[in-house]
């Protein structure tokens, strides 16, 4: 009998001292990669709002720094600020192109629109605010198609009509990045 | 067990501890080998646990630093937003607009003129920006934000703006600047190219007979020129008028007509003959007691046959240089550069350029009445087509050909294409009538009325506002307290940033 204990088999102390100490090391271990895990996403989630809420701004600010007019009115203060903001594209040669970017949800999106007469089949370009001849109306189309700029949008603000402010509030699950900048549109 | 154990110490005990021994005869590794493998996993998720932390706190760093940047942004578009605009007290704080370029209350000396303001935009975040002038119409804009952290930290971004205001034009950015509200300007039977700049006439514009009048936009420059600009009618007939626009009270291009016709605008005023050590004649009074004149005139064969070191003459003294040098001959009115005065030539009474005379003037030459160019052939024996050419020494030195009285360009004004770099001015009447060749302008022609019938030889004038003022002001600076005029642009000269 003392033989067959000898070669066979683990007594009870042996056993519960390997399942208490492998016990203790896996549970390490799975802190240590569960942390990691939490890190790495938190890492993730703020480079993702960094980058979606640095490309936004920095379209945004681009094309109004350069808009040749401004068509929405804007408010003079933040309270009264929209999400919405259509102004003419101040590149050289693209007369009476109105750029649109407003939020759709948690995106922000931004599309291309011109104005024509109802009554023109070649639907030439006019200005936002022509008057139409009588019996037709203003008319808008789409000239770029709408596109989305930025995602994780929980709020989007532009106001002022001296100087345009903007604020852009992301949000990615407990995360959040507030961006504000303010606008000098030199063609205006 | 007891035996066991007391056998295995028997055998074994010379050479090993009783540990030891009973684990060589378990033969069993598997334990080892956990701890080693569990202890490299620990290893390397430490490693990861370490860098995925040290990632996330450099995109948590990154976002704050994006957000201090934009603040800061915000600050000096802000800045350069009031310099650009903000003429009133209104909002709280000085008028950046003019006290940037002027004195006014509250600023005494744009100079040293220096402000700031804090724009708070949330609890945790500032941007405190402020201006310091170098001098009048320049100055560094500096824009600090802020924005606190957990645990006292901030994070902070500076931005650093030198912007300046540079000189605007003096002429509505107009090469031809007709300035009487009395005197029409008139194209007849004439080409005329106007490169980078407009036409003003305080009165009529008149082109008539199969006249071509170009008016060309410079691309480089964000205003719009190319434009036409009356104060009254623009009147074409039988000719052809290309421009970016027009304005006047019968004739617009549609997107400015709501604007037209243009204001008045005064002629520029050139100070002549004063007591005022800024005014031309003291200029010449000055080069000429420091020496700072030479005139040569050369034969038709090129040889010396005068020199002068007279900067003032009367009209007998210059008409003399003139007839010496004889026909086919040269006079040149040479610009000095060693010494503090600037070599300034001034005529008491008219020039006539006749006989086949060449007259060269490197820098600016005045006279106090009427300056015929090439209105007659002949000049006692001699005869023959004259020529005039303006050089302009650069260094910020004025230069053209100035008159109290007209200035006449006749059909013997030239034998080959004429060549000014300077200012044309006028007091009274400027008039080019049958110009045997090309007649290039680089700077302007400034003039009570204007008067061109070219007979078809083209008059290319392109716009240089630094030579119209030089010829205006004497040099690069307005003299004595004359306000000078700043452009609305606010130019940016550099951009750095900081933490």
């Amino acid at each position: 009998m003392f033989k067959k204990t000898e070669n066979l088999s683990f007594t009870l102390v042996e056993t519960l001292v390997v399942i208490v100490i492998l016990g203790l090391v896996l549970g390490t271990v799975y802190t240590v990669y569960n942390l990691s895990q939490k890190a790495y996403q938190e890492g993730e989630k703020a480079a993702e709002l960094l980058q979606n809420g640095r490309v936004v701004l920095e379209r945004i600010t681009r094309e109004i720094r350069q808009a040749r007019e401004m068509v929405s009115e804007l408010s003079e203060e933040e309270e009264g600020a929209t999400s919405t903001i259509v102004f003419e594209d101040g590149h050289i040669g693209d007369s009476y192109h109105y750029i649109h970017y407003f939020q759709d949800d948690n995106l922000v999106k931004r599309e291309v629109i011109g104005y024509y007469f109802s009554g023109d089949t070649e639907k030439t370009l006019v200005p936002w605010d022509a008057l139409p001849p009588e019996g037709q109306s203003l008319e808008v189309q789409t000239l770029e198609e709408t596109r989305i700029i930025g995602e994780y949008l929980a709020d989007f603000k532009i106001w002022g009509s001296k100087i345009i402010s903007t604020a852009l509030i992301l949000e990615k699950q407990d995360k959040t990045l507030e961006l504000r900048t303010k606008i000098f549109a030199r063609n205006l | 067990m007891k035996n066991l154990k007391n056998k295995i110490v028997k055998e074994d005990k010379s050479s090993f501890p009783p540990f030891a021994v009973a684990r060589v005869n378990e033969k069993g590794v598997v334990l080892i080998v956990t701890f080693l493998v569990l202890g490299l996993l620990l290893l390397l998720g430490s490693y990861f646990l370490s860098f995925a932390i040290s990632e996330s706190k450099i995109s948590k760093s990154q976002g704050v630093s994006l957000t201090t940047y934009y603040l800061a942004e915000a600050g000096i578009n802000e800045a350069i937003w009031k310099l650009k605009n903000d003429d009133s007290q209104a909002d709280g704080d000085a008028p950046w607009k003019i006290c940037f370029t002027s004195p006014a209350d509250g600023c005494p000396d744009c100079d040293v003129w220096q402000d700031s303001f804090v724009r708070n935009y949330s609890q945790n975040s500032t941007t405190s920006v402020s201006i310091q002038n170098s001098q009048c119409a320049r100055g560094e804009i500096i824009a600090t934000s802020t924005v606190s952290l957990p645990q006292g930290k901030t994070a902070r971004r500076v931005v650093k703006v030198k912007v300046l205001k540079a000189f605007g034009s003096l002429t509505k950015d107009s090469p031809i600047f007709a300035g009487s509200p009395s005197g029409e300007s008139t194209i007849r039977a004439s080409e005329m190219n106007v490169y980078d700049g407009n036409i003003f006439s305080n009165n009529n514009i008149n082109i008539k007979f199969k006249s071509e009048v170009n008016v060309y936009d410079n691309q480089a420059t964000d205003e719009q020129e190319g434009q036409v600009l009356s104060v009254q009618n623009i009147n074409i007939t039988w000719s052809v008028l290309n421009a970016s626009s027009s304005c006047a009270k019968n004739y617009c291009t549609e997107e400015i007509c709501e604007k037209c016709p243009v204001d008045s605008a005064e002629t520029p005023a050139l100070d002549f003959d004063s007591e005022d050590s800024n005014s031309y004649k003291s200029k010449a009074e000055k080069a000429q007691e420091e020496g700072q004149c030479r005139v040569v005139g050369k034969n038709s064969a090129g040889s010396i046959v005068l020199t002068s070191n007279q900067c003032i003459f009367n009209e007998v003294e210059f008409e003399d240089l003139l007839w010496e040098v004889g026909k086919n001959g040269i006079l040149i009115l040479e610009h000095k550069t060693n010494g503090t005065a600037v070599s300034t030539y001034y005529i008491e009474g008219g020039i006539n350029l006749k006989g086949g005379r060449e007259l060269e003037v490197n820098g600016i030459l005045v006279a106090d009445e009427t300056i015929n160019i090439g209105e007659k052939y002949k000049w006692k024996g001699d005869s023959g087509f004259n020529q005039l050419t303006i050089i302009d020494p650069g260094q910020d030195i004025a230069s053209g050909l100035l008159t109290k009285a007209k200035m006449n360009f006749g059909p013997y004004s030239s034998f080959q294409d004429i060549n000014i770099k300077g200012l044309i001015y006028s007091q009274d009447e400027m008039k080019l009538t049958s110009i045997p060749y090309t007649f290039e302008v680089v700077g302007g022609i400034i003039a009570r009325k204007f008067s061109l019938t070219s007979g078809f030889s083209p008059l290319n004038i392109h716009l240089d506002n630094a030579i119209i003022r030089e010829g205006i002001w004497g040099g690069p600076q307005p003299p004595g307290e004359t306000a000078p005029p700043y452009s609305p642009v606010v130019t940016v000269e550099h951009w750095e940033e900081s933490y």
